[in-house]
């Protein structure tokens, strides 16, 4: 199929335009003054601003273009993504602001960092960030996919789609480089407003141009292929798996660099309470956009790539400028949240593994030039990875969610249980990471999802060793411990115990 | 929008002395964690139970349209919590 050329001219200038606002977001020489600063934007951002750059963060190119196309190969359980937020959002109401507190009263960037004062670990601290770097990178890469298959779409015939790509990431590197959290903030505004009208217009007008009306179009579904309303009862994805994916999912959601990137930005626990009570909000579009999915199914013709299934039935449906806006949005949901993820990976490495490991007395001006400086690696590791490994790109991304919720324990767990040492965290974390690939490599899941048996292989190993160790961390302290328990040994596991 | 809130506001200060006395009688912290449970049964518990396309409400076959009643519920939900937590002063958590 041959490309648009009105609506990659659109989707280029508004690509562009954008990301001009980003560095312009950021022309104030502060924003780099410190890793603070330059990550978490100096802890300012209010409840609007954290919704929007955490609704940014979550809700990607990936997220509208691999939800389309699962509706549009596995029908409903693409509707997974809708209790796993409802779990996400729900359970970060109560332990978010708890991290946010100590993060702020130790001017932590990362959860690696939490995990290193909470443990007293170092070495527990680089296994978080190296899960978190590892699993972070082909997640960049999916972003990436996104951009790529927009221009592949609406370019084929005019441009050279790898060439574009490449350019488009670097300048988002540059952008992300020199304004910080600053530049992917002020330019989600603009690609959430986008989200909404973009995904909103479609929903409403897509059923009506192809089936006459939206309620024509669920009768026409349901009456021809019912199979995609429901979850299958049987097979290797049923029920079970939808469920347990969607409780992974839901606890690995805050685990990612990104997300934790984006929420310690915000000025006040409240704001993020606040932002736990109105991000369901943003799935309002994503029930509605799995339909385009079951639209794309009855229109687009027989042996369509499920990849294009959205994209595809944007370029039949429309072409010109619509199609134009639509992928513009596609690609800004593609590049912005790419530039929050590099926020998280690069700190991740600077903080975690080059100042613990590398050079401990680096100075902070040299630590936060060599923070903004990993942008550039980060990336262009993503850059070359789905280059050259393309194939090992795919489990990881598949394994992304199963290995991120690993780190649950470590960062939540510890938030609720007092008792609980580094050495049983490290090793359940351990467990939990060769169980989710060894379950992944021999294909034997038994219908749930990977990462749930890791998840409880970690769990397990995390409550059976514990008692072994506690004798080491009796009467030992520290401010982080002081600070979510009080100085007295009064506590229970009561509270830990309620939130498993 | 606010409009919306508002009612929430209005509704929840006319139910504010019921919600009063339960929480005289459950006590906070046990409201809180029935609130809790919640969530988890309408999005997790309750799927097997609502997997299925009829009845069709609001355009929405019914898997879909409790999903979308499940999200509203849960946000509500948290909202309430907050109230219960942010009321008679205190502030902290």
């Amino acid at each position: 199929m041959k490309g648009n050329l009105t609506a990659l001219l659109i989707t280029g200038v508004i690509v562009l335009a954008v990301v001009f606002i980003g560095f312009l977001s950021g022309r104030d020489k502060s924003n780099r003054s410190s890793v603070e600063e330059w990550s978490v934007g100096g802890r300012r951002f209010g409840t609007l601003l954290v919704w929007f750059l955490v609704g940014a963060d979550l809700y990607t190119a990936y997220t509208f273009l691999g939800l389309t196309s699962t509706a549009f190969t596995a029908g409903s359980l693409a509707f997974f993504a809708i209790p796993y937020t409802i779990i996400a959002y729900f359970l970060s109401y109560f332990f978010l602001p708890k991290l946010w507190k100590v993060s702020k009263g130790h001017k932590l960037t990362t959860l690696a960092d939490y995990a290193k004062v909470r443990f007293n670990s170092k070495f527990l601290s680089f296994l978080n960030a190296a899960v978190g770097v590892l699993m972070l990178i082909p997640y960049i890469d999916l972003q990436l996919s996104g951009i790529q298959d927009t221009l592949t779409v609406a370019g084929t015939g005019f441009i050279n789609v790898k060439v574009v790509v490449i350019f488009s990431f670097l300048l988002v590197a540059l952008y992300t480089f020199f304004s910080g959290i600053k530049g992917p903030t002020y330019t989600a505004v603009i690609k959430d407003i986008l989200v909404w009208v973009v995904m909103l217009f479609l929903v409403v007008n897509l059923p009506i141009l192809h089936f006459g009306s939206w309620n024509a179009m669920i009768h026409k579904v349901a009456s021809d292929s019912p199979k995609l309303l429901t979850i299958p009862t049987s097979g290797p994805k049923g029920i079970p798996w939808f469920l347990t994916a969607s409780l992974v999912s839901g606890l690995a959601l805050f685990m990612w660099a990104h997300a934790a990137t984006g929420v310690f930005t915000a000025k006040s626990a409240k704001a993020l309470q606040k932002n736990s009570i109105f991000l369901p909000l943003y799935n309002i579009v994503l029930i509605l956009l799995i339909f385009l999915g079951f639209v794309g199914y009855h229109v687009l013709p027989k042996g369509t790539n499920p990849r294009f299934a959205l994209l595809n039935l944007i370029q039949v449906s429309y072409g010109g400028t619509v199609q134009g806006l639509a992928y513009a949005t596609i690609a800004l949901a593609s590049l912005i949240p790419c530039s929050i993820m590099a926020i998280g990976a690069s700190n991740l490495f600077a903080n975690n593994i080059y100042r613990d490991f590398i050079n401990p007395k680096v100075s902070p001006a040299k630590l936060t030039i060599v923070t903004r400086s990993m942008v550039f690696v980060v990336i262009g590791l993503a850059l070359v990875f789905g280059m050259v490994f393309p194939s090992a790109l795919v489990s990881l991304q598949l394994l992304g969610v199963s290995g991120m919720v690993q780190i649950f324990p470590a960062i939540i767990f510890s938030l609720y249980w007092k008792n609980q040492t580094k050495e049983a965290t490290i090793a359940g974390l351990i467990v939990g990471l060769i169980v989710t690939f060894t379950v992944y490599g021999t294909h034997k899941s038994f219908g749930i999802y990977e990462g749930f048996w890791g998840l409880l292989a970690n769990v397990i190993v995390t409550v059976l060793l514990n008692p072994m160790f506690v004798k080491n961390i009796q009467n030992q302290s520290n401010p982080v411990l002081e600070e979510l328990f009080g100085k007295e040994d009064q506590f229970t596991d009561l509270d830990f115990k309620k939130e498993a | 929008m606010s409009k919306f809130v508002d009612n929430i506001n209005k509704s929840y200060f006319s139910n504010k002395q019921n919600i009063e006395m339960g929480v005289l009688k459950l006590g906070k912290k046990t409201s809180i964690a029935i609130l809790s449970m919640l969530p988890v049964v309408l999005s997790i518990v309750a799927i097997p139970f609502v997997n299925r396309i009829q009845p069709i409400i609001f355009g929405l076959p019914f898997f879909a349209f409790w999903l979308f009643l499940a999200m509203v519920l849960s946000s509500l939900i948290t909202f309430a919590i907050y109230r219960l937590q942010h009321s008679d002063g205190s502030a902290e958590e």
